[in-house]
């Protein structure tokens, strides 16, 4: 693994005792901040353009998320979990969501084994680190719930037994906007279920054209080669460290009135839940996190409201038929909704 | 007025066939009505561009209620126009001051509103008619065929709020996404310089290509009223004939059918009994069944006596009639007291209303001048009072003394509420969900147009910092920090002071 300014041995060193607590703590966290601007310098390195995506999913990984990108083919949303795995050194897996997958495809399955006259649980691709649903939208609702269980437990019950996951986990589904013949909308428990919904968008110009001579001048295989920045164990240090950042109990009222606005909004006809809340704080504070902030500010809980609630809500028909997004709606309540000062 | 000059084909239209016509005349005309409107009106939308935001709103007002008054130039070069003169712009623009000082004072007050003013204009610019000669003619003129006059102001007004309207939506749709500049943070309404000058020069752009437009489809009602009137259809026929076949064959024309007139000669007498007996062959024949068809129709018909008419000529008859006639003047005259009476009465609650729920004028502050603006200022913003009555006397000394007793948190907040009453106060339009990156962020980005030292944004960048350390992260900045966050508010907040 090769050795980076935040370097994650120390990191998990320094978070589990030294003598002077608070300095420890500072360490640390400077620490996590450098680990993560270098996991996102790697990350940006193959895939160009796409800041604001690398930094969502960044975000979701921190806070213990799962994510749901959609985005036309073609701009590297595989590509972009595909380079996390590899960044961290854990386990992935790639599931491609068809109309036939069955659910025991995605978690397992028991198998009878006729040499020793037993029952085996063989895992299913679930059994990972990073699970990449690709085209989630493409199987039947009977097979995206076979993810209910494991994104929200971080267990999967095969036979009725439960059998954990490995930590950390965190699936990344993609779907694309386009091309909505022959699929299967995520039910609202599922989209419940994803902390973030990140749009990925056609990159600059510039970016497109860097991308380009990066694959003109670069090595035959098209891509740079990406190094392992930390074990999976460090994204746990990660994650640790950013659940200890102060949240004010101002800042919680704040979550509460935006995610409680969503309800009430004129034009909503279904709003944020209170799971959505936690999301909320917690992606505020991986976003405090990783703008090396020790304390989470309204300016943070404002930059994570439409990742965090846009798939949360459900427009009225009539807004719907005027074409009022959500995200418009959601920048709406949070213009509206006084921020704290305490 | 020579009719067979004249330049457009003169028949009697009906009344929206007139209006086209006037859109014909105003794409004939263009141009020249065009460049003298943007001339005459130029010194409005230069005295928008120097005005400080919060007067800008008077050039836009004065702009529309003068409107009447550009419309003359335009009307001399239409009604010129079409009988073959081309006036040049310098001569419009000479005669532009006569123009503007014919019934100004009328024009601008209780006319000002008139529906009909496109159709009107005419009738005091080249008619040169006032008072009850006017009032005569244009009665006349609206008799018929002015429905569309009144029609033509509805819609110009829409088409002028519609076209200001796209200008903003197209000036949205041609800023990429990616610049950041939401249209909403322009501040239109008066909060900047920039947004207020736009949108004037949006409403200038609309008015610009609405008014020759006006202009010529009002005088197009006009003359087709007046060709309607006075026949000059049928003159000009005339003067076309005697031009195409020359004086001596209208004469015989005329001599021709002043014969007509003449008793016709005497026919002999067996011509006279042929005549006759033709004749009756012809009623005998009109009589027969192929000219008639015999229906009986049977009908309910009442039987009582028709009651006796009443001769109005009788003395109490006629007095019962000289009585209600003058009492009908009186009460027309009491009627039209009370109209104006009850204008005045609607007016008056208009402005009661404003001042009783003028609230929602907070969203157009540039309707109100600067002082109510003022006025208008939020008394609480983020739960907490902005008002310079709610700050101590000397805010620093106050900050200060709580700082010194240990508690930092309230001097800290004392300091921040009295920089964010400040901000209200040079006129930062702070909004209720702005967090303080936002309120910083906003203060930075008007600092220049409101004229806020760069000092005093630098002080309360640092006091931001020191706040959000404090509300948010727990972490009190040092003593020194404080204290000179404290003493220094003084010196670069000098403006909020009690009273």
């Amino acid at each position: 693994m090769t050795s980076v300014p935040g370097s994650p041995d120390t990191l998990s060193a320094t978070s589990a005792g030294s003598p002077d607590p608070e300095a420890a703590g500072n360490s640390a966290f400077d620490q996590a901040y450098n680990l993560v601007q270098a996991l996102r310098g790697e990350i940006q390195k193959v895939l160009i353009g796409q800041g604001a995506v690398v930094d969502q999913v960044l975000m979701a990984l921190i806070a213990r998320g799962h994510v749901l990108i959609e985005g036309v083919p073609g701009l590297g949303k595989t590509l972009l979990v595909r380079t996390l795995a590899q960044c961290f050194g854990g386990r992935f897996a790639r599931i491609q969501f068809t109309p036939d997958l069955m659910p025991s495809d995605v978690t397992g399955h028991a198998m009878f084994n006729m040499k020793t006259q037993e029952f085996e649980i063989r895992k299913g691709p679930a059994f990972t680190n990073l699970l990449l649903a690709d085209e989630i939208n493409r199987a039947p609702a009977k097979t995206q719930a076979a993810l209910l269980e494991v994104m929200q437990e971080g267990q999967i019950t095969i036979e009725g037994g439960s059998y954990p996951v490995d930590t950390p986990f965190m699936v990344l589904a993609t779907q694309n906007p386009i091309e909505q013949e022959g699929t299967y909308p995520l039910p609202e428990a599922e989209l419940d279920r994803f902390m973030l919904k990140v749009l990925i968008r056609y990159p600059e110009r510039i970016d497109e054209e860097n991308m380009l001579l990066q694959i003109c001048n670069g090595p035959a295989e098209d891509r740079p080669a990406v190094r392992q920045l930390l074990k999976p164990a460090h994204v746990l240090s990660l994650q640790k460290i950013a659940q200890q950042i102060t949240v004010d109990p101002a800042i919680v009222e704040y979550i509460v009135k935006i995610a409680r606005a969503t309800r009430d909004w004129p034009g909503v006809s279904r709003g944020a839940g209170p799971r959505a809340s936690i999301a909320l704080l917690n992606c505020a504070r991986a976003y405090a996190l990783m703008n090396h902030n020790r304390y989470v500010t309204p300016d943070d809980v404002k930059a994570v409201v439409l990742p965090a609630l846009r798939h949360r809500l459900l427009l009225a028909a009539e807004l719907e038929i005027e074409g009022v997004s959500i995200d418009k709606v959601l920048t709406e309540i949070c213009q509206s909704i006084p921020a704290p000062r305490r | 007025m020579n009719l067979e000059q004249l330049r457009i084909a003169i028949r009697p239209r009906r009344d929206w066939e007139a209006v086209d016509l006037g859109l014909r005349m105003a794409q004939q005309w263009w141009w020249p009505m065009l460049r003298v409107w943007l001339i005459i009106t130029s010194p409005w939308l230069v005295a928008a561009c120097v005005m400080p935001p919060e007067h800008q709103w008077l050039v836009s007002l004065c702009l529309w209620w003068c409107k009447p008054l550009f419309e003359r130039p335009l009307l001399m070069i239409l009604s010129q126009g079409v009988f073959g003169v081309e006036l040049t712009t310098r001569e419009v623009l000479r005669a532009t001051p006569r123009l503007f000082l014919n019934q100004v004072f009328l024009s601008l007050t209780w006319r000002r509103f008139s529906f009909t003013r496109s159709m009107d204009l005419p009738v005091i610019q080249l008619e040169g008619l006032h008072g009850a000669e006017r009032r005569d003619r244009l009665n006349v003129l609206h008799r018929i065929d002015s429905g569309p006059a009144s029609w033509l102001t509805i819609i110009g007004v829409h088409v002028e709020s519609f076209l200001m309207l796209a200008c903003v939506a197209l000036l949205g749709i041609l800023i990429p996404e990616e610049v950041g500049a939401e249209l909403w943070t322009w501040g239109f309404w008066g909060e900047s310089r920039t947004g207020g000058a736009l949108l004037i020069l949006f409403a200038y752009i609309a008015m610009a290509v609405v008014g020759p437009l006006f202009v010529a489809c009002g005088f197009s009602l006009y003359l087709n009223r007046r060709v309607k009137l006075e026949g000059w259809d049928i003159e000009i026929a005339f003067k076309r004939m005697a031009q195409k076949r020359g004086l001596p064959t209208v004469a015989i024309l005329a001599i021709a059918a002043l014969l007509q007139l003449t008793p016709p000669m005497l026919p002999s007498a067996q011509a006279q009994s042929e005549r006759e007996a033709v004749k009756e062959e012809i009623l005998a024949i009109k009589k027969g069944p192929d000219f008639h068809r015999m229906e009986t129709q049977r009908v309910i018909k009442s039987t009582e006596k028709k009651e006796e008419e009443i001769d109005f000529d009788k003395g109490f008859w006629r007095a019962l009639i000289e009585f209600l006639t003058g009492a009908g003047s009186l009460a027309a005259a009491v009627a039209g007291i009370a109209e104006l009476l009850l204008w005045a009465l609607v007016l008056l609650g208009i402005v009661l209303l404003i001042l009783k729920y003028g609230s929602w004028l907070e969203r157009f502050p540039q309707l109100l001048p600067h002082r109510r603006r003022r006025e208008y200022r939020p008394q609480t913003l983020f739960g907490m009072e902005v008002t310079k009555e709610s700050l101590p006397d000397d805010v620093s000394s106050a900050a200060l003394a709580l700082w010194q007793k240990g508690e930092q948190r309230p001097a800290l907040a004392l300091l921040y509420r009295a920089s964010l009453t400040s901000l209200l106060t040079v006129g930062v339009a702070l909004r209720e969900g702005s967090t303080e990156l936002e309120c910083l962020r906003l203060a930075e980005r008007l600092q220049q147009e409101l004229g806020i030292p760069q000092t005093s944004i630098r002080y309360f960048s640092d006091l931001t910092r020191a706040w959000r350390r404090l509300a948010y992260g727990h972490q009190a900045p040092s003593d020194a920090e404080g204290t000179a966050l404290c003493r220094d508010w003084a010196q670069y907040w000098p403006e909020v002071t009690r009273g």
